[in-house]
């Protein structure tokens, strides 16, 4: 897959009430209250890590926001943030559940709202261990320790993937903002500027259309694709430019854009959809496009990646690879992508939704 | 303002950061140690790894391995990255993989029956993953001593080329404020403002740059943006912290859309005479929690004391941490200034009448003092509103 650099969020930062209203957030909640009954939990804990959030806490908090999220077999979550008091103001306008700053130290309240609560289980779920840092997760140890822990990342993602219709609504929105940024870049290069200043170009609209975060990658200098590292950079024919965009938490990346008509990509990315549909295997997705491309670029689109499973993460399951035996769910929704390698290199991209007999696709101008 | 790989400066102050890490390792009884990034990139904690190689990683991993003798390698990630790597990582040994190869691959490079008996450190900035925290542990099969300091106190002074990119993030930072003053009207909304921010600071040469920018008639505090109409009598604030090579420097600043009142001027005056009383105390040797006294005496004796502490201010100042997030400028803290020390000095705070004001700049600890790395310090900003959008 593409990995990018996770920098700080600086876009956009506004809860729309309009696109997610409270009732969207209280149906999660009870979505997974019986995620918790079915596997007997007293508490669910939900971690990202303050500046580089997950999507695991936004899905129920409303807003990409760090911290630990608590749950209970019933009422509403706590969020229970390590910011500091002034920043508290702001940031409890962004989530609809209750906001708690604990600056340094969320795991002592943490443990206290538990203790609180008297649970009916001694068994405490937990989701994103890894995003625990390491003091937070000994602290978490030891104080759990007379509670049995236990790791429910699965399941909870697995209620993630299929897509609620708000949520596949915020991410064609994301991916029309993703368009314009793209066609905004392209179009620059098409005036003489490097393909650098597209890259600059295109992230300047995507935020001005709201984006709160963006990632873009250009066929500037050397092979490949690169970041922006400054304008000094040459240009390279045709134009590759890849581009993601968050919006609200949701990220998007274009409909559909390929770097030319007819290109080795643009076949692969097809021959990739012809096999995508509600209970069809990942990998057959991806077997189709590598049968597209010269044996010798199979490494690289591998490296690079044929996409995955995209929203409140940027990569989420399903991964598209030859060994990912999966099935495809009805309603998850795939950003694909493959890079075809060679003198001639190519990249064509897509955004679907898995849907009735095979697929739709998601957002356009 | 973007800055050559060829520069001289640049193979030389990364070849004299390998040479100091390698005699504080021997000094300390180090015989390895792993540099780690976890490829997020912000101004908030130290990267050891990009401050060794000089290179951004894409992926989520990237060890450097040093010993007191081998050549120095990398390992980074993803494997389509590798040709960005070897271009611009000062060090010149470079293994690519996927991250799903990564500790393998780290383990394939070190050979970890040869360090049985040996001292090994790893510094991650207090960034690294648990799991990745944990298999070094496994891996190497002992205790591990923990370098970040050792990398923080080295990296703290700042070097040449480490000074050049700085100033040269300092200059676009500056560029931008004068841009913000022609580019911000009332009608406009704060994350377009923002948008157009941060592309201008982008195409002077930034690779990043964080910003906190908003708006309000009385601001609470400072934010990211969000889709407020900016209009006659808001109060702007902005925090414009531009990238140059992976060293940031901020600079912050106030601007009334309009004529400032004149208690807006009071106040705005009030701050600034703390960042001078800050600066003028600023010199080698000084604890920083000394500089702190120092910035909000002149605001105690006007009267505000009680607002000094959180929630209406955050903290005094802070280093900008490509390779350390010493000194931090706060009471509580125990850093003692040195020379060629950089941070931001910000006597940002709530004052009741106005509301936040913001009044910061980067600075340089020299013998006399603090020196402003910019061209002109900040001033309370002014936008005519006769531009006005529809």
């Amino acid at each position: 897959m593409i990995t990018m650099d996770t920098v700080l969020v600086r876009g956009l930062t506004w809860w729309d009430q309009a696109l997610f209203p409270r009732d969207e957030f209280e149906e999660r909640t009870r979505a997974i209250q019986r995620v918790m009954a079915e596997h007997d939990l007293g508490a669910l804990t939900i971690w990202s890590d303050y500046f580089h959030t997950r999507g695991d806490v936004a899905y129920l908090a409303g807003w990409p926001m760090g911290g630990v999220l608590l749950l209970l077999p019933e009422g509403e979550p706590i969020l229970f943030s390590p910011g500091g008091s002034r920043e508290r103001h702001f940031a409890a306008q962004q989530v609809w559940c209750d906001l708690r700053a604990s600056p340094g130290d969320v795991v002592t309240p943490l443990m206290k709202a538990i203790e609180d609560a008297g649970l009916h289980s001694r068994r405490i779920g937990l989701v994103g261990a890894d995003e625990i840092g390491v003091e937070s997760y000994h602290r978490f140890e030891e104080a759990a320790k007379v509670f049995q822990v236990v790791d429910v990342t699965d399941p909870y993602r697995a209620v993630r993937r299929a897509k609620r219709p708000r949520e596949i609504m915020a991410i064609a929105r994301s991916a029309r903002v993703a368009e314009l940024a793209i066609a905004a870049g392209a179009a620059l290069v098409e005036n003489g500027p490097s393909n650098a200043a597209a890259l600059v170009e295109a992230e300047r609209v995507a935020r001005r259309e709201g984006a709160r975060d963006f990632r873009g990658l250009v066929n500037s200098t050397g092979c490949g694709l690169r970041p922006f590292e400054g304008l000094a950079s040459g240009e390279r024919e045709p134009l590759i430019l890849w581009a993601a965009v968050d919006q609200h938490g949701y990220w998007g990346v274009p409909t559909y854009w390929s770097s030319g008509p007819s290109t080795r990509a643009a076949h692969a990315l097809e021959a990739m959809l012809s096999a995508c549909r509600p209970g069809a295997r990942v990998c057959d997705m991806a077997t189709r496009a590598l049968s597209e491309l010269p044996a010798e670029t199979h490494d690289l689109a591998l490296s690079y990646g044929l996409g995955s499973g995209i929203g409140l993460d940027l990569n989420e399951a399903p991964v598209i690879t030859p060994q990912n035996g999966s099935l495809l769910l009805s309603n998850e929704v795939l950003a694909l992508q493959v890079y075809a390698g060679g003198t001639s290199p190519s990249f064509a991209m897509a955004l679907v939704r898995v849907h009735g007999e095979g697929f739709e696709r998601l957002g356009g101008l | 303002m973007t800055l050559s790989l060829d520069d001289p400066l640049r193979r030389e102050s990364y070849d004299r950061r390998l040479i100091r890490l390698r005699a504080a390792m021997q000094e300390a009884g180090i015989e390895l140690l792993i540099a780690y990034g976890n490829g997020r990139h912000s101004f908030l904690a130290m990267n050891p790894a990009w401050w060794l190689t000089g290179f951004r990683q894409l992926g989520p991993h990237l060890a450097v391995i040093v010993t007191l003798d081998d050549e120095p390698r990398i390992v980074t990630t993803p494997l389509w990255d590798r040709g960005r790597a070897e271009e611009r990582s000062a060090i010149k040994k470079v293994i690519a993989c996927e991250p799903d190869d990564f500790l393998r691959t780290v383990e394939s490079e070190i050979g970890p029956s040869n360090w049985l008996r040996a001292s090994v450190a790893v510094s991650g900035g207090g960034q690294m993953p648990r799991p990745i925290h944990e298999a070094w542990r496994e891996m190497l099969g002992h205790s591990i001593v923990d370098a970040d300091q050792m990398v923080s106190d080295l990296a703290r002074i700042r070097d040449a080329w480490s000074l050049k990119c700085t100033r040269a993030a300092v200059a676009i930072a500056e560029e931008g404020y004068a841009f913000l003053l022609e580019t911000a009207r009332p009608g406009m909304r704060e994350h377009e403002l923002a948008a157009e921010l941060e592309a201008y600071c982008r195409g002077r040469g930034a690779e990043d740059n964080f910003q906190l920018l908003s708006s309000s008639q009385h601001n609470r505090n400072v934010h990211r943006p969000t889709s407020r109409i900016m209009a006659e009598g808001d109060v702007l604030l902005g925090e414009i912290t531009p990238s140059v090579e992976g060293e940031f420097a901020q600079i912050c600043r106030t601007v009334v859309m309009g004529e400032p009142t004149a208690q807006q001027r009071r106040a705005f005056a009030l701050l600034d005479e703390a960042l001078h009383a800050g600066m003028a105390l600023a010199k080698p040797g000084v604890p920083v929690a000394d500089i702190v006294r120092a910035m909000n005496a002149p605001i105690e004796a006007a009267g505000y004391g009680q607002y000094t502490v959180p929630p209406y201010m955050r903290t005094r100042g802070h280093s900008m941490a490509m390779g350390s997030t010493d000194p931090e400028i706060a009471l509580q803290s125990g850093h003692v200034l040195a020379e060629d020390v950089v941070f931001v000095m910000h006597p940002n705070q709530y004052l009741p009448e106005t509301g936040y004001f913001m009044c910061g700049e980067p600075v340089i600890i020299r013998p006399h003092g603090a020196e402003p790395l910019t061209s002109r310090m900040g001033e309370l900003g002014s936008i005519q509103s006769a531009d006005t959008l529809a």
